[in-house]
């Protein structure tokens, strides 16, 4: 795809570039987490994006466009479709199962992101014809198990928070998020708890 | 008495900080003292007793001992001279690099007014190999100590002399001897290049103080310690000591500090050995002088539409002039969208691209109509300001004080938020139960409700945030690493 992308920039170069990345570029051990971190993707997720996040650069470059690489942190919102461990899944197991399954007892921090803020950043970097690198997060990690707390309150009856026995070590990621403030320093990010009521009200 | 007719004359060629603050030190220890710099303007007004930095005590001890110095702007005034000693500062450039040939082209023009007799004495701050390769007989390198804000009070009572020589087992001149003699103190004599990296050594010592306990302040936050409950347990530990570098700040400024860091990466890297350490503390700094940044936008720039932020002190630390890497000066470019007022009682404010950045008069207007103000530099002054004003003069009432200027208590209890960077209480981490509301602008007759107060310790240091230097961190820290990319943005 990107490949074809990039032929397509050769041929017919446009105004800005938006590449819509993912933090999944960045080492497991990068803490906390800054555009300066080294990117050592452990996953073919974070592989695929680092590579298009070159070739597009590269692309960019080669014809003198403007180009932003956007990496979000897990995105969560209303309508997902996906169903990854996190506050996706919790929302929608909480409303058809009446229960929310933790790896462990979910003692695992990330930072979760609204799509409304990513969409945000997204137009942001458009109106501004942003360059370089941004980080999309908050600033803000939790616990798995304080998500499912969250969500559990949320929900109108009773919700059980399982844990199972724990499989893998803990990890946590922690973002420095100086960066992406200092560009847009008007930028707000909605509240986890606030993401969520919104997500259970569906 | 006529310096030139006494053996203890001496010359300071260079009347920077450095040699200025050197030379009356000299003349205060009964030395006779030719003092030259080639700037005409320069001398005229340290002889009429107005000198281009601010330090305690400079002006009185000058008037003092003003009749054992002689000023002079005439470089062959130096050639009565048996020993000189090269006082310039070398200058650094937005990358922390030495322009050394300022001095260089100091010593060749001296050099060619004297005799081979004359001693010379590198002071300046020079790198390891600088001295030697001056090829000079009669030459040594000493090393200088000044700290901004009390440099008459070191070069008054100094801890020791380090001096490097070509050979050290050989006495000095008797007249470098002498001066050197008259401060009592312990005198070091070693190779070139052991003194010049001494000089760096005792500045990296420093460093990692400095980031070891910012790190360590920044985690006391987040798991309910309390650093200056921990620091005196460090203060009586024989190797640490009462004196050690344990007060949690915003990262590393001035730029002396840096240079020497710059300095050690270079060599390091020409020599092959490992430097992750300085990067790691050059990183740890970055990231400390964004905590106010980080501060304010979660409490003000995110909430308040065009919001007025008032920054009292713009030098990068008290009782100085210089802004040289200021944590103020990177406050206010980052508020660059946002309307600044701005004072200082020393420091000019330069010309900030694209800031909006207003200079006033005193600390007072400087509060006035805003909807935040930051104590970014802790000069006495901000101390006794009268809380109750600045709260009337402000719109807002989220005062921060990374340094612990103003009285707690008293600001609390007259309704003005706290941030400062060593608090008790994290509100951000939820793992401590905390007293907190959002900050919300108050209409001059609600004032006196009374909102949540919180103190917060600090997080981080600031990346320089634009696209060249954030791409030279990343080549530096991750050299051997081909997916580091270039990460600066603007926007």
């Amino acid at each position: 795809m990107v490949e074809s992308v990039c032929n397509a920039l050769k041929d017919q170069p446009c105004a800005h570039l938006v590449y819509v990345s993912s933090d999944a570029v960045y080492s497991d051990n990068a803490h906390p987490v800054r555009e300066s971190s080294c990117c050592d993707p452990t996953s073919f997720h974070g592989l695929m994006h680092l590579v298009r996040e070159r070739a597009l650069e590269a692309a960019a470059r080669a014809k003198g466009i403007p180009a932003v690489m956007i990496r979000p942190t897990g995105i969560y919102g209303r309508g997902d479709t996906h169903n990854s461990y996190g506050p996706n899944r919790f929302v929608r197991t909480a409303l058809k199962e009446r229960s929310i399954q933790l790896f462990g007892k979910g003692e695992e921090q990330r930072d979760h992101v609204h799509i409304e803020d990513v969409v945000n950043v997204i137009r942001l970097c458009i109106e501004r014809r942003t360059e370089g690198l941004l980080n999309v997060a908050t600033g803000q990690s939790v616990s798995f198990f304080q998500v499912a707390e969250i969500v559990s309150g949320l929900a109108a009856g009773p919700v059980k928070v399982l844990t199972a026995p724990r499989q893998s070590p803990i990890t946590h990621r922690h973002f420095d998020m100086t960066h992406l403030l200092r560009v847009f320093p008007t930028l707000q990010f909605k509240s986890l708890h606030a993401g969520l009521a919104e997500m259970m009200k569906t | 008495m006529d310096p030139g007719g006494c053996s203890r004359v001496i010359g300071f060629a260079g009347l920077s900080h450095l040699g200025i603050v050197s030379s009356v030190a000299a003349a205060a220890r009964g030395q006779q003292v030719v003092a030259y710099d080639a700037d005409r303007i320069l001398v005229e007004r340290i002889e009429a007793g107005r000198f281009p930095v601010l330090e305690p005590g400079l002006s009185e001890l000058f008037r003092e001992r003003r009749s054992s110095i002689r000023l002079s702007s005439d470089i062959d005034s130096l050639a009565e001279c048996h020993t000189i000693v090269f006082s310039l500062d070398v200058p650094t450039d937005s990358g922390n690099r030495s322009d050394l040939e300022p001095l260089r082209e100091l010593i060749r023009n001296v050099s060619a007014r004297t005799s081979a007799e004359t001693a010379f004495v590198v002071l300046s701050q020079v790198p390891p190999g600088f001295t030697r390769a001056l090829n000079r007989g009669r030459l040594f390198y000493q090393v200088e100590t000044l700290v901004f804000g009390s440099a008459v009070e070191r070069a008054l009572n100094p801890e020791r002399f380090i001096v490097g020589c070509d050979k050290p087992e050989e006495p000095f001149p008797e007249t470098f001897r002498d001066y050197l003699n008259a401060f009592s103190c312990p005198i070091l004599k070693m190779r070139y290049e052991s003194a010049e990296l001494a000089k760096i050594a005792i500045n990296m010592f420093l460093i990692a103080s400095v980031s070891m306990t910012n790190t360590l302040a920044e985690l006391c936050e987040r798991i309910g310690a309390e650093w200056s409950e921990v620091a005196p347990a460090l203060r009586l530990d024989r190797r640490i000591g009462p004196h050690a570098y344990l007060t949690p700040g915003l990262g590393i400024s001035g730029g002396n500090l840096e240079r020497d860091i710059v300095t050690i990466q270079e060599l390091s890297r020409s020599a092959g050995t490992d430097a992750n350490v300085p990067e790691a503390c050059l990183d740890n700094s970055r990231y400390r002088k964004n905590w106010v940044f980080r501060a304010l936008h979660r409490e003000v720039l995110s909430k308040s539409a065009d919001p007025v932020v008032g920054v009292l002190g713009l030098s990068y630390k008290p009782d100085t002039a210089s802004t040289k890497n200021s944590p103020a000066l990177e406050l206010i470019q980052a508020l660059s969208e946002f309307q600044v007022k701005a004072y200082d009682p020393e420091a000019a404010v330069t010309a900030f691209a694209g800031a909006r950045v207003l200079r006033v008069s005193s600390a007072l207007e400087a509060c006035e109509d805003a909807d935040a103000v930051v104590i970014a530099t802790a000069w006495r002054e901000f101390g006794s300001l009268e809380l109750t004003a600045v709260r009337d003069a402000m719109k807002g009432r989220v005062l921060i004080d990374p340094f612990k200027v103003v009285d707690t208590a008293r600001a609390s209890l007259i309704c003005l938020w706290g941030l400062r960077n060593d608090g008790i209480e994290n509100p951000d981490s939820g793992q401590f139960r905390i007293r907190r509301e959002s900050p919300r602008r108050h209409s001059r007759g609600r004032r006196h409700g009374r909102p949540g107060v919180f103190f917060e310790r600090t997080e981080s240091p600031w990346s320089r945030g634009r696209a060249a230097t954030q791409g030279s961190r990343s080549a530096g820290r991750h050299a051997r690493c081909d997916f580091c990319p270039d990460t600066g943005s603007r926007a």
